[in-house]
This record gives C-alpha cells, structure tokens and sequence, in this order.
C-alpha cells in the first residue's frame, strides 16, 4: 500500500531528539509545583477562576495542600513513565504521546478543580486520553478492552452527573436529595478506581495497554476515584446518611481486598497478576477511607502514594521482562533472574512494598491503616488487611520464585533497553523507599490530609 | 438594509433557476461554486441584519407594503436570525463538501438552493400560512433529492418520506384551517393574543389544532412513534443531503413547535403540551439512543442519533422554563454542526472504502486519520464529553429538568447519554480495528472536503471557548417576551 513518505515521520515521529518535547511538560510542571511547595505547606492556598466556558459555565480552581501533594505525585510518575517510554514506544508516537500530555494535564485539571462541574470535564477527559491510550497497539483484544474501559468510565460519569443533580435538587428537599447525591458520587468514584463490584473493566484494560500506559493508569489514573473521596467526604458530612456511606466504604473496601488479593493469586498472566494487585491495594485505601478517623484517612493518602509509585514500577518492569522475552505466562518466565539481574531487582524492592514488609514505604502505611482499623474498632478489618497482605506476599513470591528457576524455554529476543529505562525504574524504586531516606516525608504526608481544605464546592 | 429580509430567501430561489438553465450550457462545471456563492450571499445579508436585531429590535417586513393580511410579511427576530444563520452557514458548508465530492449535476445543486431557501422562508415568515407554504416548498425539494439521487432502495425510501411527510403537512393545513376559521387571523403575533378568547368559544376546537399541530410538526421532526421515514431517508440520501436533513430539516419542525409553544402560551392547555413534549421528547431519546446502539449499517447509526437527540431538544423545550428553552436552542445549534459533521464524515468514508457496514470499516482510523480524528471530535459533542459543546447543552437541560422538579427526565438525558456513547464508541473501535486483506479502493478526501469538515469540527467547539457566542444563543431564549411587547 502506497503511503506517504512524511506519513511516517509525522505519525511516529521518527525525528532524533523529539522525545525531548514531550518530556519537557512534565518535567516543567513538576519543577513548578515543588517552587510552590514552600507557600503551600505554610497554608497558602492558590485559587484561579477560568473564563466562562460557553458564556454560563465557568470552572474554578484551587491548590492547597492535598492538590499539591497530588500534583507533585503525578507530575512524578508522569515524568519517569515519558523516560521509559522514550525506548518503550516506537509506533505512532505522536498519538502516543499527545493523548499521554492530554492525560496528564487533565488529570492535573482533576485535582485543581473546585467545583463539581470542573471535576467531571476533566473526569471525562481523563476517560477519554485513557481509552486512547489503552487501545495504542489497535489489536482486536485492546480494543475490546478499551471499549470496556470507556463505557464503564462513562457509567461512572454518568453518576458523578447525578450527583450533580441530585445536589441541584437538594435546595428544594435537603436531606433526602444529599443523601441521593453522596451515593451516586461515590458509586462514580468507586468505578473509576476499580472498587469490587465494578472492576470488571480493570484487569483487562491494564494488562491490556502497553506497559508505560499500565503503569500509568494502576498507578495514578484508578486514585482520580480515591482523590475524589479525600476531596469531597466532608462535603456530604452533614448527610444523615454520611455513616452509611463510610460503612460501605469499608465493607467494599474489605471485600475488594480479599477479592483482589485471591484472584491476583490464581492468574497466571503477568500482568493481570498486577491488574488484579492494583484491586487487591485499592482495597486497603478504602478501608482507610472508610473508617471516617483522621488516622484512616492519613494511612489512606499514604497508600495511594506508595501504592502509586511502587505499582507503576512494577508495571514497568513487567513492560522491560515481556518485551525481552516475548512472554507473558509467569510459568514460562524462568532465568529472567539471571538474564536481567537489574529488572528481577528492582521488581522485588518494588514489591516489598506492596507486600507490606518492613523498611519500605507500604509497611508503614498499612500498619497505620489496620491500626486505624483497630482502634476505630474494627478488629475485623484489620484483620482482613494483615489475611490479605499475606496473600499478596504469595503471590508476589509465587511471581519470583518462577523468575529464578532454572529452565528458560524461551529466548531474549527482544531487544535491549538502555540506561534511560533503567533510570526511570531506579527513580521509581527509590520513591519507594523515600520514608527511609527521608524521615520526614512520611510524617509530612500524613500531615497532608489534616490541613487539606477538604472542599469540593458542589455549585 | 430592511429590503436585505426578502433577499435571503429570494437569492437562493433564484440561483436555482439560473442553475437549472446553466444545466444547458458549456459553464455547468461552476454551478456548486455559484450555489455556494448564494448561500453564502444569503448569510452575509442574514449576518448584516444581525446587529440590529441583537440589540433587540425586531422588525416586520412586508414585501411590497401589500395590506398585511394579504402580503407576505417577514419577521426578523432573535430566534429567526439564529435560525437563518445556522442554516445557511451549514448549508455553504455542505455545498463545500459537495462540490469536493464532484460528482453532482447543476440540477442537485438547484434543489438543494429550493430546500435551502425553502428553509430561510419558514424561519423568516411572520404569517402561519407562509410558514405552511415554504414548508410545502422545502418538503418537495427534499423528496426529490432522496428519491432521485439516493442509493440502492431509495425511491422506496423517498416515497415513504414522502407519504408520511405530506401526512404531516395535511394535519398542519387542517389545524390551520380550524385557527384560522375561529381567530379570524394568520398572523403569529396576532393569534397568540386571541388564543384564550378561542378557548373560551370552543376548548374543544382548541384542542383538535394542538393535535393536529403537534402531529403535523411531530412528523417533521421525527418524534418517537412518528419517526418511520427518518432512518431510511436520512440513511439513502447522499451524505450532503443527508447531513442537511439531519442538521437543519428536521430543525424546522423543531422551530415550527417553539412557535407553536408560542402561540399557545396563553391557553390553559400549555402545561399539556409541555408535558406531551416532555414524555415524548424522553420516549424519543430512549427509544434513538438503542435503536442507534444496534444498528449495522453506518448512516443508519447517525439517523437514530438524530432522533436520540431530537428527544432531548424536545424535553427543553417541553420543560417550558427559560432555561430549558435555552438549552433546546443551543443544543440546535450543537446538533445541527456535529450531526452535519457527522454525515459528512462517513460520507468520506463510504466514498473512500465503498462499504456501509460498520464491522467492515476497519483500517479507516490508519488510511483516513484526518476524517476519524474529526468523526470523533465531533462525535464527541453529541455523547455530551465536555468540553465539546453539546456537554453544556446536554447539562443545561439535564439541570434545567432537576430545576423544575422532573429527576426522573434528567435521568433519562444522562442514561440515554452513557448509550450515545456506547454507539459512538462501537463504531469508532471498529474504525481502529486492523482487518487483513483491506482495500481502499474509492477517491480521496480533497482538501475542499477536508476544509468543510474542518469548519464544522470548529464548529462544535468553537461555541465553547468563544464565550460571547454562547452568552448570546442561551439569551435566544427569552424571545416570546420580546416580541409581545412589540406588538
């Protein structure tokens, strides 16, 4: 088929260098918002009114501390996954990479946002740039994935609209229409972050995507739903239904982990083990969340964040093994161990921390959220949380253990990745292990949630 | 300047004929520029008019200053110049499109400058037997260029479209036989002020024009049990007509109903009517929404989107609140580009491929980036994805309904959203879709046809990010009032 000549430097921009553009955004974004973090931290809060949209509409916007805390974390992973794309991406990268930029930025616009109206613009488009990055390798199975992805996103913004009705209705008849709206946000919320009863998109669409997009959408696109609850909880306190609400938060929660954590351990393709991982710790920030303390809530942001980093490390390593050696079945990934010493690495560290064991930065969190539990007086969930953190840790090891047997049974084909993948992976991994390095980072993480605004001005 | 009122309907009707007898000579090949050239003739004259009425001043033309029951006299109001500017806009649009496409006679481009200004005479006339003449005009125009140009099945179709939509037209006739015989005027003005005086002489008179007129319009903008002709019409036709059916045509019916709502605003039975128009607009977004969700072919897909949207037009307007109203007009607006777009799209499409069928059209998404990229820019207006314009369109109604106390409208709006979606996003995964042993076989996009499709993609968000636009068609709405004070 005859194509045009420039067709191809245009679509996949073969042009040296040009990889320099689209890692320029995040980069600069994150330099911004870490000049910012001084004020911030202090208490300062930023607000910014767009122009009307439309003549009637207009969108307002808010940075405080839990919208820069945020930020910071996006810009991040963002920045380290456009790193390992650079190797990782070799077609069409100017579709690639513009809807990654258009994904970015809107999630950006998520969490600066103040109003329920500009929540849902950017919520949308956030689905959308996801769907496009889901479907990147336009095979059969993405693209049915990706469709799965996108009506289920759209079910989810379909709540988030009824919220936002609801809450138009709520000046006539107070109490009942509150109540309506805070079940239908968060029913919005928990399909987006893939909570038990609405994660049928999820496993496909992550395992589905390219390993950059996967470690994207596990590692910060799923926590849109999860933000949305730190934001937007206090709103519906005054709710006669807030209790009910926090309870199904926690039972959800508790179910999603078991659920998560059981199904991760029966699969058999890598990267659905880590899809269903994402469930399994999605679980436990619910739980968090649920329990309605300001310890819960605390232990919740600092799993989102360490669940952030690590999951998208994981992906990413997953992304280095199966391109090197054509296989996705974990029983067939034997002497990976020996053939990539530095991948087997840096999977483990990551790993440790969504295992919960001791210096990295998962421990910590989930011990803050089953002692939450505790105290709160829920023996019972922190129970399930200990049950399951067990569970993960098999099969985490299950994982391993196949990366160091002996039989290989392929070949590396593939084709190597160069220092700027492996970059990305130690940054990453180092993220992991930021609460050892750096003492306060925890504790300044924690103290996040206590001073955030906590409002999400619902019009 | 006041004369320029007639020209815009004159101009057109004109062209046409000179087309026609160009038809006979060496210099057929410039007749799609000349139709373009009146069209857009026609919207300069609508757009110098502009100024004058946005400051609200309405004005009354009579051609000729005949008597006014006798001439024929124009209204120029905010709602008529929006109209007018839509239609003849999408209209050059279109012509664009069709001129690129190239494999039109003068005789096409002559009927669709009838429909076309057919369609500026309905907006324009102040009188309701005009109103029901150019009707009549823009109806026969349309039969012509389904039934003649369409494709395989299509004087089936346009012999449907045909009976039906004349149907219609005697149901129109018939209540305007009965208003006419008891308020003793033809004049929109006139009769909305001796509605109530009527209602007290005969309520039950009363109420056989309001069926006679709600099912004379309802058939002209495809209401849900009245839909029939829609899908095959709009699906034969040739993708221009179709995409001015979808945009503007079956507008006008949609227009014809707010002046009915106008006129009858002052009889007890209004909340009736709104209500009639609420439940059906919800029956109609339902009822399009799903039967677009398993349709196979791809211009049928795009019809009963048309009628899914139909249904959410008429909530806003049936909700009868100025915000509801407002939402109606600018979801108009928002259709009327995106659904043109739209047709025009998989008019390229079907060109290049020579397949209708939506699980055949794999590969479009890498042999035509530039039409898919559009197909879904625009696609995304009508799913209502913000921040493409139909997203405010869509809220403003869903929340103009919550307003006024019907949730339950609202949740349908958002429900049969989602479903929009879902259709959309079928058809476009099945664009990305590799297919092995794929040929392209038909012509190339030209560039006219791209610049077409790309000023209708502005279009639709052009409404959005250019606030004034949108400031001025939301105030569209509080017209009724407007014009009362005047007379």
């Amino acid at each position: 088929m005859k194509r045009n000549p420039l067709g191809a430097i245009l679509t996949s921009l073969r042009v040296k260098g040009v990889y320099l553009i689209p890692l320029s955004i995040p980069l600069t974004i994150l330099v911004f918002l870490l000049r910012l973090y001084p004020q911030i931290v202090m208490g300062k809060i930023l607000s910014y009114r767009s122009f009307p949209l439309m003549g009637v509409f207009e969108i307002h916007f808010l940075m405080d501390r839990l919208s820069l805390g945020f930020g910071i974390l996006i810009s991040a992973v963002y920045l380290f996954v456009t790193i390992y794309s650079v190797e990782y991406i070799q077609t069409h990268r100017l579709k690639y990479y513009s809807m990654l930029t258009l994904n970015l930025v809107s999630m950006l616009g998520l969490i600066l946002a103040r109003d329920l109206l500009g929540f849902y613009i950017f919520f949308e488009m956030v689905s959308f740039s996801g769907y496009f990055l889901i479907i990147h390798s336009r095979a059969k199975e993405a693209l049915a994935a990706g469709y799965k992805y996108i009506v289920m996103m759209l079910v989810g913004g379909f709540f988030i609209l009824m919220a936002m009705m609801a809450l138009f209705m709520a000046s006539a008849a107070q109490e009942r229409w509150s109540g309506v709206a805070a079940i239908c946000f968060a029913i919005g919320c928990l399909l987006k972050a893939g909570a038990f009863p609405f994660h049928t998109w999820l496993p496909d669409a992550h395992s589905i995507a390219p390993s950059p997009v996967s470690a994207i959408l596990s590692g910060i696109v799923i926590k849109v739903g999860i933000y949305a609850f730190f934001r937007a909880i206090r709103i519906f306190s005054f709710s006669p239904i807030i209790g009910n609400v926090y309870t199904l938060l926690l039972y959800t929660g508790a179910v999603t982990a078991v659920f998560g954590a059981i199904m991760a351990f029966v699969q058999s393709d890598l990267k659905r083990l880590l899809a269903y991982s994402s469930i399994n710790q999605i679980g436990y920030i619910l739980i968090g969340i649920g329990l309605g303390t300001q310890r819960g809530t605390a232990g919740a942001l600092f799993h989102s964040a360490n669940h952030a980093v690590a999951k998208s490390c994981l992906f990413l390593c997953a992304g280095v093994v199966i391109e090197r050696t054509g296989k996705r079945k974990i029983s067939d990934l034997g002497m990976v161990a020996k053939e990539m010493p530095g991948v087997t690495t840096i999977f483990i560290l990551a790993s440790l921390s969504l295992m919960g064991i001791p210096p990295a930065g998962g421990f910590f969190s989930k011990l803050i959220i089953g002692l939450a539990a505790a105290k709160s007086g829920h023996p019972l969930i922190a129970f399930t949380i200990f049950v399951t953190s067990v569970i993960t840790g098999a099969y985490f090891l299950r994982c391993i253990g196949f990366f160091f047997r002996g039989a290989a049974g392929y070949e590396i084909t593939g084709k190597r990745f160069s220092t700027l993948a492996y970059l990305a992976l130690i940054l990453l991994v180092s993220g992991v292990f930021i609460v050892v390095f750096l003492p306060g980072a925890g504790e300044q993480i924690v103290n996040f949630v206590s001073m955030s605004q906590n409002t999400l001005d619902l019009r | 300047m006041v004369n320029a009122a007639i020209f815009i309907i004159v101009i057109p009707m004109f062209m046409a004929i000179v087309l026609t007898l160009l038809d006979f000579t060496k210099v057929r090949v410039v007749s799609g520029y000349l139709a373009i050239l009146s069209l857009g003739m026609s919207f300069g004259l609508a757009l110098l008019l502009a100024p004058q009425i946005l400051r609200g001043e309405p004005f009354v033309y009579t051609l000729g200053s005949w008597n006014q029951i006798i001439g024929i006299s124009l209204l120029l109001d905010r709602l008529t110049i929006l109209m007018v500017l839509l239609g003849n806009l999408l209209g050059g649009v279109v012509l664009m499109y069709a001129v690129a496409e190239g494999k039109y006679e003068p005789k096409f481009y002559a009927l669709i400058l009838i429909m076309m200004s057919g369609i500026s005479g309905t907006f324009l006339s102040r009188d309701i037997f005009n109103l029901f003449v150019f009707l009549e005009v823009l109806s026969i125009a349309s039969y012509v260029l389904v039934a003649h140009y369409g494709g395989k099945g299509s004087f089936l179709a346009g012999i449907n479209y045909l009976l039906i939509s004349s149907l219609g037209l005697i149901f129109f006739l018939l209540g305007l036989g009965i208003l006419y015989r008891h308020v003793g005027s033809l004049n929109m003005i006139d009769m909305g002020a001796k509605i109530p005086r009527f209602f007290a002489e005969s309520p039950e008179a009363v109420i056989l024009t309001l069926v006679l007129f709600v099912v004379g319009f309802g058939i002209k903008c495809a209401m849900v049990p009245l839909h029939t002709w829609l899908p095959d019409a709009h699906s034969i036709a040739p993708s221009p007509v179709s995409a001015l059916l979808s945009g503007i045509v079956i507008k006008v019916g949609i227009y014809a109903l707010f002046r009915m709502v106008g006129l009858f605003r002052l009889s007890p039975l209004i909340g009736s009517v709104h209500a009639l128009l609420l439940y059906i607009g919800a029956v109609t977004a339902i009822f399009g929404a799903i039967m677009a969700l398993v349709q196979g072919d791809l211009k049928r897909l795009l019809a009963y989107s048309s009628i899914n949207q139909i249904g959410y037009i008429l909530i806003g307007i049936g909700l009868g609140t100025q915000r509801g109203t407002a939402g109606a007009l600018f979801h108009i607006v928002n259709h009327a580009v995106a659904k043109s777009c739209l047709f025009l799209c998989a008019g390229a499409v079907i060109e290049r491929t020579g397949k209708k069928k939506i699980s055949d059209l794999g590969m479009v998404a890498r042999e035509m980036p530039g039409v898919t990229t559009i197909f879904i820019l625009a696609s995304l207006s009508l799913m209502g994805i913000p921040p493409a314009g139909g997203f405010f369109s869509k809220l403003s109604i869903g929340l103009a309904a919550a307003r006024s106390g019907h949730p339950f409208i609202t949740f349908i709006i958002f429900v049969s959203s989602v479903i929009t979606g879902a259709y959309f996003l079928r058809c476009i995964s099945v664009f990305f879709q590799e297919q092995e042993g794929h040929e392209m076989t038909g012509k190339r996009c030209s560039a006219l046809a791209y610049l077409a499709l790309v000023l209708l993609v502005f279009g639709v968000f052009g409404v959005v990010f250019c606030p004034w636009v949108g400031k001025q068609i939301m105030s569209f709405a509080s017209m009724p009032q407007e014009t009362i004070g005047l007379w």
